[in-house]
């Protein structure tokens, strides 16, 4: 009967349930979103944006011309002023609207509240019942619906602020007895019986009270929130005046205060809400409180099938792989550790929502962990991969895996390590990947001989810290960056040995600025490595090869892939243009973001599914022989 | 002569601003060659990274505040006088905002066009679910009477978030492009989500200058564009 929908307040908490139901119902949406605000709603064909401001009339009286029904459901909340002006002024705007639009049906379903029906109003409760009496004294074809406590899955909503407040707070603190009484309601269930009410005209001029069938006691819903999300806290109730007083100052300094004086006074009154006439006559079946927490806050053990991971060492590569697992849906991280017991409030503010120790055998004798990332500093690698093999935990160590080489005796065999990721992201650039595929399709043909170049801006002069002494850090830039160029020549070919390498000490006594490497392999091509850290002009690392086959070359510069085909034209891949297979979160793009995530996707995955690992701890292995090949050569010629 | 992290984060929009009829340049601070009309990301991460690995992170915010002004220290203080314990107590978002304030005081000299959010802060802040970081940005260019401007690679979590927290925001920058290099977590997803903003609130992140990109966006009611981002 009626097809064209006009919905106020379609970008609010219910508004959007709203429209999305009433789309899913074959309807027609012409939904009003504030002005330059962002749409909630994925594109659809039945369904147009109107953006405007129900206080401007002209803002939206243009834009709506063929409509057949209004759900009115936009308002304001407990602002002292603003309350009024949207909830009466719209409902004086929006008749003006029907009135000039002249609308054939004339229908008009109002959202209410139960506010309204309270003795000692809040400005939320009063405005929203002189624009009650506006509409229902019009002469539309209209009906009220008067929610109880509404709920979903949104942050910010009553049911979240109270399950944020049980996982945050030592108790949950409650104005007044906590006894009165409420019908929560699922917003979708809402969402259905306004539906309804569009195909059942029996409504027209009634109004009705909408909640879900059983009564609970406000106390008695926190305690049901508690046990879905198995945690206890006690519930420490407030006296009534106090608390008023308290939430009447708080809201004069606090605007973002999730409570307010109409919610203290709201829920602090008897009133009489029965949902049974709406239930009956719109033939609506609203979940129980129960099954809406079951669909709202899903048990913990629907994430028990996540992996848990533990994060050692809270620098910048633990902060970045921590962002990183953060957002993988399959990851849960369970634990942070680092020395620095300072760090704890630095843990508990990022966001991450995690346990923070300064032991990681103090964490996995809490928490379950099936993976520990380590993200120490290199020479700390060995003693915490020992726990890790004792605790029987794969583990994931951030590249060089040791300082000393000849630590990886100790670990190769046991089982675990076969396990275990190494953090060499690089083979995970787009350009690289793209180049793998190239060599193994044997586009270039027979490998002749290639170059890599290695170059950051990074060391000027004299520098501090582990990284410059060669006992903790194992050397200079061929250990540090170095790895990076090293796994690409491990990735792309393979077999390699160090024939011959020279090192240069520019700035530090103890470790080398400069490297050149000259390797060969089985196939019997040679290749050469330059790595320097101190290049100018090279905030970012960077890292250039070219590769010479016999039918031609493959060269990677200047953020460029270029392909020569002796005899064709060469072509030149932009690396925009070229190819990455996953869907990625991109944390910076400059630094090789994407390569990170895939990395940590790929080896979280790996662990899931228990397939083999790419960046394995015996492919680190065979990285770092390379440079131990080198440093070895280095020294014998000195 | 602009320095080299200024050449390679250099961007060139002729359409950014109609009634300048202008180019728009958008820099990392770098202290130097500053001038009126430019807009700034901050906070230079690359920059600060360098920093941390030379001298921790303490030693680098130290360096940091060691180039302000004495009005401008007195200034920040000022700034942070409610927030002082949560600075000694290493709280994350504070120890973020500290890093954008203090750049920000040394731009506000040259009287910036814009000042935007980094793309790896805002993305850092979707990731890490940290919204305290949004709030206290957005908070500071109210502050300022500045826009309160964005740049992410991860516009659909940008925008889901943007709702979640009731985050507003005057400008968004993102990667957007025929070649959907960027557009994560991939290209249709973005295009649909970029329906869902007002056109005028959108700064496109072209690969190159060609004719087609503005075909392409064209679809989109895009008009603004950012070119040489990606070189």
């Amino acid at each position: 009967m009626y097809k064209n929908i006009l919905v106020t307040g379609a970008g609010g908490f219910i508004g959007k349930s709203v429209v999305l139901t009433l789309l899913q119902n074959g309807f027609s949406v012409l939904a009003m979103i504030r002005q330059n605000s962002i749409s909630p709603f994925k594109k659809d064909p039945n369904l147009t944006i109107l953006r405007a401001d129900m206080l401007d009339y002209t803002s939206f009286s243009s834009q709506v011309s063929k409509i057949d029904a209004v759900v009115h459901l936009a308002a304001n909340k407990y602002h002292p002023t603003l309350s009024y002006e949207v909830n009466v002024t719209g409902a004086h705007n929006l008749l003006r609207l029907l009135k000039e639009k002249k609308l054939k049906t004339n229908r008009l379903i109002n959202i209410s509240s139960q506010s309204t029906k309270i003795k000692w109003m809040g400005v939320y409760g009063k405005s929203k019942l002189e624009s009650d009496k506006i509409l229902e004294n019009s002469s539309y074809r209209w009906t009220t619906l008067k929610p109880s406590l509404v709920y979903g899955n949104e942050k910010g909503t009553l049911f979240n602020t109270i399950a944020e407040y049980i996982q945050k707070l030592p108790f949950i603190p409650v104005i007044g007895n906590g006894k009165w009484t409420v019908y929560p309601l699922a917003v979708n269930d809402l969402a259905d019986t306004i539906v309804n009410v569009l195909r059942n005209d029996q409504t027209i001029g009634k109004v009705y009270d909408v909640g879900c069938p059983q009564k609970v006691e406000f106390d008695e819903m926190i305690k049901l929130i508690q046990s879905q999300l198995q945690i206890e806290k006690r519930i420490i109730h407030i006296p009534f005046l106090p608390g008023l007083a308290m939430i009447y100052l708080l809201t004069k300094f606090i605007p973002t205060l999730p409570l307010s004086v109409d919610n203290v006074l709201g829920s602090n009154q008897y009133t009489r809400c029965d949902p049974i006439p709406a239930i009956d006559e719109l033939k609506v079946k609203p979940m129980s409180v129960k099954d809406g927490l079951i669909k709202y806050f899903p048990d913990k053990d629907a994430r028990h099938n996540n992996i848990n991971i533990a994060i050692v060492g809270l620098g910048k590569m633990g902060i970045l792989h921590g962002t990183i697992l953060n957002t993988l849906p399959h990851v849960n991280i369970t634990a942070i550790i680092d020395t620095n017991v300072q760090l704890i409030n630095t843990v508990s503010s990022m966001g991450i929502k995690t346990t923070f120790f300064n032991s990681l055998i103090d964490a996995l004798k809490e928490k379950r962990c099936d993976c520990v990332y380590i993200c120490t500093p290199t020479f700390v690698h060995k003693e915490i991969i020992n726990i890790c093999l004792k605790e029987k935990i794969p583990y994931f160590v951030e590249k060089p895996t040791f300082n000393n080489f000849d630590d990886f005796k100790d670990i190769l065999k046991n089982p675990i390590t076969s396990k275990s990721g190494s953090g060499y992201f690089w083979i995970f650039k787009r350009e690289v990947q793209y180049t793998k595929k190239l060599l193994e399709e044997n586009k270039i043909g027979k490998i002749l001989n290639y170059k890599v170049r290695l170059k950051h801006s990074e060391v000027f002069g004299p520098k501090k810290g582990w990284t410059f002494q060669k006992k903790l850090s194992g050397g200079g830039v061929l250990i540090n960056p170095g790895p990076h160029a090293f796994s690409l020549i491990q990735y792309f070919f393979n077999d390699g040995k160090v024939t011959d390498a020279k090192l240069k000490y520019l700035y530090n006594n103890e470790v080398e600025d400069e490297a050149m490497v000259t390797l060969e392999h089985k196939d019997g091509f040679q290749g050469e490595l330059h790595a320097s850290w101190s290049v100018p002009n090279c905030p970012v690392l960077t890292i250039e090869y070219e590769i010479v086959g016999k039918l031609g070359k493959i060269t990677y510069n200047n953020n460029a892939l270029t392909v020569t085909k002796y005899g064709e034209k060469k072509a030149v891949l932009p690396i925009y243009d070229l190819p990455l297979n996953y869907p990625i979160f991109n944390l910076n793009p400059r630094s090789g973001g994407d390569a990170y995530y895939i990395e940590d996707y790929l080896f979280t995955k790996s662990l899931v599914e228990k397939t083999r690992i790419q960046n394995s701890v015996h492919f680190s292995h065979s990285v770092e022989s390379l440079i131990h090949q080198a440093y070895e050569i280095a020294s014998r010629k000195n | 002569m602009k320095s080299h992290l200024e050449k390679i984060n250099f961007v060139r929009n002729n359409n950014i601003r109609k009634s300048h009829n202008r180019e728009l340049n958008l820099y990392f601070y770098n202290n130097r060659d500053l001038s009126t009309g430019q807009a700034f990301l901050v906070p230079n991460i690359v920059e600060f990274m360098h920093d941390v690995t030379e001298n921790g992170n303490i030693g680098a915010i130290k360096k940091k505040i060691m180039q302000l002004t004495p009005l401008d220290i007195i200034r920040l203080m000022w700034w942070n006088k409610f927030n002082v314990r949560n600075i000694l107590r290493k709280d994350f978002s504070s120890g973020i905002m500290i890093l954008i304030e203090i750049e920000v005081l040394k731009i506000l000299k040259s009287k910036p066009l814009y000042i935007v959010l980094s793309d790896y802060i805002t993305d850092l802040a979707l990731a890490l679910d940290n919204k305290d970081i949004y709030y206290n940005f957005s908070w500071l260019m109210k502050r300022l009477g500045k826009e309160n401007i964005f740049f992410t690679n991860n516009l659909p979590l940008f925008i889901d978030k943007c709702i979640e927290w009731k985050v507003e925001f005057e400008l968004v920058f993102f990667p957007m492009n025929k070649s959907g290099y960027e557009m994560n977590p991939d290209k249709s997803t973005v295009e649909e989500y970029v329906r869902r903003i007002p056109s005028d609130k959108v700064i496109a992140v072209v690969t190159s200058e060609e004719a087609s990109q503005r075909t392409y966006l064209n679809k989109f009611g895009i008009k603004r564009i950012l070119e040489n981002w990606f070189i």
